[in-house]
């Protein structure tokens, strides 16, 4: 089962957002898209989910255009997690996780549903939770939260957008490990928006660097992510820089204790 | 990625689902003595009233058409009870669909600009129409109209705009003002007479209602309530946002509409024979989900239940605390809900 985006197009009100985005997303290989605010990347990831109306291009799982097929069918295969979740009313964490399985259940949870949330929840660390309302988690649970809801619904897909942006370092390291855990082990493909470059590089198999709309550079991290396209992308003068046999991406204007040395 | 092969402990999985499992108990038990209250108004307001006919002779009443208290209690007080459930069940889980769909605990029917709208259609038969002319009808028939009027105003702005619920809300609101003001005009333009029937109709009274009059309410409220319980999944969904909805396979405009269409056709069966009783659609939602949570399948009916239940003892308070006089339905529901609103406002710990 491959996600593939041929020439994709998407824009509102006249203005075209995103121009000829085309790359492929293979089992268990993670995809970052990259870029300044404003660039398209959560537009992209909400086209790729069918949430956008996409304007021209063709986005096919296996080959079948996803145009053609219901909601609740590309749910089977598409987990998305958009970046901001809140709810107004009460809403426990067994329950939250229980709405992934919409596309599979019918009115009324099965025992199977019931299995398959718990089993998720204990295999996140989640259990003790299980009905602690949702709302009154830290970032770093909700996050993870959302995440075993996209679990529950056992799509081949996962679309992520910046599952990290909120979250203090550790819990920035955690959800990555987890997200690379279920690419490794469960051959699920994930295509994920994200900021920062260093946790882009490190956990993806590849890079999608998006500037102005179009496809920058798509390749491995590091073939994308250099000083010329940086420079490039974001305007920003960078240095890559070395250690601990990890490379690191280092921005430095404005740094008022000197420039490079 | 078909079915997972986590590696996992089972003892940890294991109390997930027992602790769910216990909550779901509770929220059964909740429901229970949701149930029971119910049951207890509804027999209370059968046994109580100004003719002193009480607990004792009600099955008799009931069964032996015989019996002195059966005209009282079949073509009195039976009556008003129906009509009672109807109206109260109808606003609390139409109350229950429009805080979903708008994602917004301050929404009811009222706020949607309903209750101005059928409060509207009903002053139009009273300011234009001689008594003589079968006017309590076009009163009920203007109300109905009026609101689907608003319903489809509401429906109209957010398929041409393609917006969400933020548009929604603002839309219902306008057409509150709107219709409020055009209410005034007539109250200030009309008749003394006139003036006070306007005044009597938004008071809200169960007792204009005829068993013909019922039957259309019950097909109204009544019909609408499984197609939305059938939507009980999706209304969950909703509450965490559009985006997340539609990425979890439901159409979210597709839902919309057909929640908007059939919440507000129970709105109109609800008032369009009884006037504005405004508070229960915004609070029995509320209470409702204090006591057994957010899960619209729980809290659906639960909220039905609890707004006939409102209404019911409101109704009861009102024709026998002050008897023979009847203090008007709408004044009395509030007077009784909002107390009990702002113990459980008081007593929750979390936030809303």
């Amino acid at each position: 089962m491959t996600l593939s985006i041929e020439n994709l197009t998407f824009g509102y009100n006249g203005r075209a957002v995103l121009t000829g985005i085309g790359f492929t997303l293979a089992p268990g290989e993670i995809v970052t898209v990259a870029g300044p605010n404003g660039t398209g990347k959560s537009s992209l990831l909400k086209c790729v989910t069918r949430i956008n109306p996409v304007r021209s291009g063709r986005i096919t799982l296996h080959g079948k255009d996803t145009r053609g097929m219901k909601r609740t069918d590309l749910a089977r295969h598409l987990g998305y997690v958009p970046q901001n979740t809140h709810s107004r009313f009460p809403m426990t964490v067994f329950d939250t996780v229980l709405m992934g399985r919409r596309p599979h259940m019918g009115w009324r949870p099965s025992r199977n549903d019931m299995d398959t949330v718990s089993r998720i929840l204990s295999e996140l660390g989640l259990a003790d939770l299980a009905v602690t309302d949702f709302e009154r988690l830290s970032g770093g649970q909700k996050q993870k939260v959302l995440l075993a809801r996209a679990l529950a619904q056992e799509a081949d897909f996962l679309i992520l957008d910046e599952p990290t942006s909120s979250l203090d370092l550790k819990h920035q390291v955690e959800v990555m490990e987890l997200v690379r855990k279920l690419a490794d082990r469960h051959n699920v493909g994930v295509f994920m928006a994200m900021h920062d470059l260093n946790l882009a590089a490190r956990f993806s198999d590849r890079v999608l660097l998006l500037h102005r709309g179009k496809v920058h550079g798509l390749g491995k991290p590091w073939d994308v992510i250099h000083e010329g396209s940086i420079k490039d992308v974001y305007g920003v003068d960078a240095v890559i820089a070395e250690a601990g046999g990890t490379r690191f991406v280092i921005p430095y204007p404005g740094d008022r204790n000197g420039g490079p040395v | 990625m078909k079915t997972p092969e986590f590696h996992i402990n089972t003892n940890g999985h294991g109390a997930a689902f027992a602790e769910y499992r216990h909550l779901v108990r509770k929220k059964w038990l909740a429901m229970a003595g949701i149930i029971a209250v119910f049951a207890a108004a509804a027999i209370g307001s059968l046994a109580s009233g100004a003719s002193g006919v009480g607990l004792a002779d009600l099955i008799p009443a009931i069964l032996n058409p015989g019996h002195p208290a059966h005209g009282i209690v079949v073509s009195l007080r039976l009556p008003r009870v129906a009509m009672a459930v109807l109206t109260g069940s109808g606003l609390a889980f139409s109350g229950v669909v429009f805080q979903a769909i708008l994602r917004n605990p301050l929404a009811s029917p009222y706020t949607l600009g309903m209750g101005s709208a059928a409060g509207f259609g009903a002053v139009l038969p009273i300011i234009f129409l001689p008594a003589a002319f079968a006017r309590d009808l076009w009163i009920a028939g203007g109300a109905f109209a009026f609101t689907m009027i608003s319903a489809v105003v509401i429906l109209a702005v957010t398929r041409l705009k393609n917006a969400g619920s933020e548009t929604m809300i603002l839309c219902g609101i306008a057409l509150m003002f709107l219709f409020s003001s055009l209410t005034s005009f007539f109250q200030y333009m009309g008749a003394m007479e006139q003036v006070s029937e306007i005044v009597f109709w938004f008071f809200g009274s169960l007792s204009k209602a005829g068993w013909n009059e019922i039957a259309l309410a019950a097909v109204m409220v009544l019909g609408p309530f499984p197609l939305i319980l059938r939507l009980a999944p999706d209304f969950n969904l909703i509450l965490t946002g559009d985006d997340a909805a539609k990425g979890l396979g439901v159409n979210v405009p597709r839902l919309r509409m057909e929640a908007v269409i059939l919440a507000s056709l129970a709105t109109a069966g609800s008032i369009c024979f009884t006037g504005v009783i405004g508070f229960v659609g915004l609070v029995a939602p509320h209470i409702a989900r204090m006591l057994l949570g957010a899960d619209h399948r729980f809290l659906l009916p639960a909220s039905a239940l609890c707004g006939a239940a409102l209404v019911l003892i409101a109704d009861t308070l009102g024709r026998t605390v002050w008897a023979p006089q009847v203090i008007p339905l709408g004044i009395v529901t509030a007077f009784t809900g909002v107390p009990f609103f702002f113990y459980l406002l008081m007593r929750r710990k979390e936030m809303m």
